[in-house]
């Protein structure tokens, strides 16, 4: 049976690529902390210079094994499917996501910024409670149940701030941020 | 000897008393709940009480800091199973066998087999720890700084290789934790490095938000990917159906025996020595006793995919290693691991002076300490019977609940763990990251290995180089160093060179077929 050869996935190339170019901005700022060696001593800046050097050692290891990978998937894809998804398997790369999956994890990401920034200028119980409906809504926590589900996820983000902060603030008396208004 | 040996009697005497027995059942559930709650720690715990120990005897307070510190290593592998978020770095190994089994509807299993391995070697531990504590401590001095150095890079070759999937990616993954590791301020010069022009990163990077951003964020983001395409309503158990009950939980023999009272003893003493090596830790002990274990398993083939004999390398090893990393401690000053740093604290505070003098002139007083290592090991598979229901009804409860409340205590932990909201930003940029590079293949336990050991192997490495003017041959004719080092190059034959040899004769054999 002929099939159309696998694509190239995530973890495949954007992820060395990105490492690649997180490994030379990190090399760029390793180099301006001065001499690899003091006094015939390696300084501050040594290990990031071998850390660099091994990064892109590995990273081309990398590549020669996943392009190795992609011909075995693709010769084993000509003959059948099933095979080349075991060989996607077997190499720990996780299937492909739906559309859905994907705005989900970009919202759930967007809450959690806008939890940290929000955390001390709104304070905990609001930000802590507003971030909790943001994760039920990304969960689609009671979507379907109307009214009711509103009312259910009002009530969850509210015990889960009552929980969280009895756990912290009174069980362990760790001062959490306050409101401006309650401070 | 005798005498010794009566201190340690006395020890267990101290406490059966009431209050101090009350203070051990106390410290020890604390442990628990706080090693099972990601991004908090028994070291967090015992740092919390740290204040109350001034107005508590100084026995007490020990009783307490050892109850807490074996129920902290233990508690990690709660979540570790149930949510796959481990509690404890030390879980890490737990999480990746147990946690398949919790998805299997094997759950139960996995916390029992967790619990007994625990109390295995936590009284493995304790007892070596009363009986060769002067001799190990002795015996760990002549590990110097270049055969830490080695000691260090064999953990994280023995991990790297233990990734089946990719060698390669379990290189790239240890050295992006190296590197994320080296931002902030130099250990060895005090110098500031590696902050791309943001003051924020002067602070570093911290092991919680390291440890939080890893495992629980990005769970969160597999649970909600996963959660879309199952649609709303999901939970994360395959078996919510079961009514679990006490005997679920009870010890089985055929449990003990499956792993056998040679390997358990094994792990014991391989956790136990790892703990007294000064800086090694609960996570290196899990670590080299689990590749230990898959070495030499007989069903290797479980590895991977739900080993309950996985599990029991890692929890036997990790409770072993807390008598280990006291050895150090309370005969040099020297502490194993961080929660025993926190424990040097309390000595210190109470006036105890710990050194040769301690084990000698004063041992009574630090034996309750060593007793209560003991009995609070039996008290693990003992509170799993009453718990242990409800530590399955934490995968019943509807994922969107779960996660968001596991989110928020994870969030505000990264917080509390420093006051820091660059540290709840640190957590959640590492989370991202460790969401992707496990959807690429690359194992997290490689990375947060080279993020946690990552300080100690540079030191080690320049301290090292200064003895002999920038020469690497200290490496090699440093004995410490070479026995490492030779472990490295078995390892590699019997773990890299040989499966390959084999399988390349195979593929010959049957492309000339």
């Amino acid at each position: 049976m002929h099939t159309n050869p696998p694509r190239f996935q995530f973890g495949e190339l954007i992820l060395p690529l990105i490492f690649f170019i997180a490994t030379t901005v990190y090399l760029s700022d390793a180099l301006q902390n001065g001499a690899i060696f003091r006094f015939g001593l390696p300084s501050a800046g040594f290990m990031p210079i071998v850390l660099s050097v091994a990064m892109y050692l590995a990273l081309l290891a990398v590549l020669i094994g996943q392009l190795g990978h992609h011909r075995a998937r693709n010769d084993a894809a000509l003959h059948s499917p099933k095979t080349a998804e075991e060989l996607t398997d077997l190499e720990g790369l996780a299937p492909s996501l739906s559309l859905g999956a994907h705005v989900a994890m970009v919202a759930v990401i967007a809450i959690s910024f806008l939890y940290v920034l929000a955390f001390r200028q709104l304070g905990f119980v609001l930000s802590t409670f507003l971030y909790s409906l943001g994760l039920q809504a990304a969960f689609q926590f009671g979507w379907s149940r109307g009214v009711f589900g509103i009312v259910l996820n009002l009530v969850v983000a509210a015990s889960i701030c009552l929980i969280v902060y009895l756990f912290f603030a009174v069980l362990f008396g760790i001062q959490l941020p306050r409101i401006g208004l309650l401070k | 000897m005798i005498e010794q040996f009566l201190h340690v009697l006395g020890g267990f005497q101290t406490i059966a008393e009431p209050a101090v027995f009350g203070y051990l059942v106390g410290g020890f559930l604390i442990g628990t709940i706080f090693a099972a709650i990601p991004g908090l720690t028994g070291t967090l715990a015992i740092a919390l009480i740290l204040p109350l120990t001034y107005s508590m005897d100084v026995t007490s307070s020990l009783v307490m800091c050892a109850a807490i510190f074996m129920g902290g290593q233990y508690g990690g592998s709660i979540t570790a199973i149930t949510v796959n978020i481990p509690g404890a770095p030390c879980a890490i190994m737990t999480a990746y066998e147990g946690n398949i089994l919790m998805r299997r509807g094997e759950g139960a299993v996995a916390l029992r087999s967790a619990a007994l391995a625990s109390m295995v070697g936590g009284v493995i531990g304790a007892i070596l720890l009363m009986t060769l504590a002067p001799v190990i401590a002795q015996a760990a001095l002549y590990v110097q700084t270049p055969g830490k150095f080695s000691l260090i890079l064999f953990a994280f070759f023995v991990i790297i290789i233990s990734n089946e999937r990719s060698i390669s990616k379990g290189i790239v993954a240890t050295l992006v934790g190296l590197m994320v590791a080296t931002i902030g301020i130099d250990v060895a010069s005090s110098k500031v490095r590696q902050t791309f022009g943001f003051p924020a990163l002067i602070e570093g990077i911290d092991l919680m938000a390291v440890i939080i951003g890893a495992f629980a964020i990005s769970e969160l983001f597999v649970q909600v990917t996963g959660s879309s395409m199952e649609g709303s309503g999901a939970t994360n158990s395959p078996s919510k159906k079961v009514k679990w009950s006490w005997r679920h939980f009870l010890p089985r023999w055929a449990d003990y025996h499956m792993i056998g009272t040679y390997r358990y003893f094994k792990f014991a003493v391989i956790g136990y020595f790892v703990g007294v090596l000064p800086g090694a830790g609960g996570s290196s002990a899990a670590f080299v006793s689990y590749a230990e274990a898959k070495r030499s398993s007989l069903r290797p083939e479980e590895y991977n995919n739900g080993s309950i004999e996985g599990i029991a390398a890692a929890e036997t090893a990790n409770n072993a290693m807390c008598g280990g990393s006291l050895v150090p401690m309370l005969t040099f000053g020297i502490p194993g691991d961080t929660t025993s740093a926190v424990i040097l604290g309390v000595l210190i505070i109470n006036g105890l002076q710990p050194g040769p003098q301690l084990m000698t002139d004063q041992f009574a007083i630090v034996t309750p300490m060593m007793a209560a290592l003991l009995v609070s090991a039996l008290l693990i598979p003992i509170t799993l019977l009453f718990l242990g229901p409800w530590y399955m009804r934490l995968v019943s409860i509807n994922k969107a609940v779960l996660f968001s409340t596991i989110a928020v205590i994870a969030m505000v932990g990264a917080y509390v763990s420093t006051f820091s909201v660059f540290q709840m930003g640190a957590a959640l940029v590492v989370g991202i990251g460790a969401y992707f590079m496990q959807r690429g293949g690359y194992p997290m336990v490689s990375f947060l290995l080279g993020f946690i050991l990552g300080p100690d192997l540079e030191v080690y490495m320049r301290r090292s180089l200064a003895i002999t003017d920038g020469s690497p041959s200290i490496f090699f004719t440093s004995p410490d160093s070479l026995f490492f080092l030779g472990l490295i190059a078995v390892f590699f034959y019997f773990m890299v060179m040989r499966p390959w040899v084999s399988s390349e004769r195979k593929r010959h054999q049957k492309n000339s077929v």
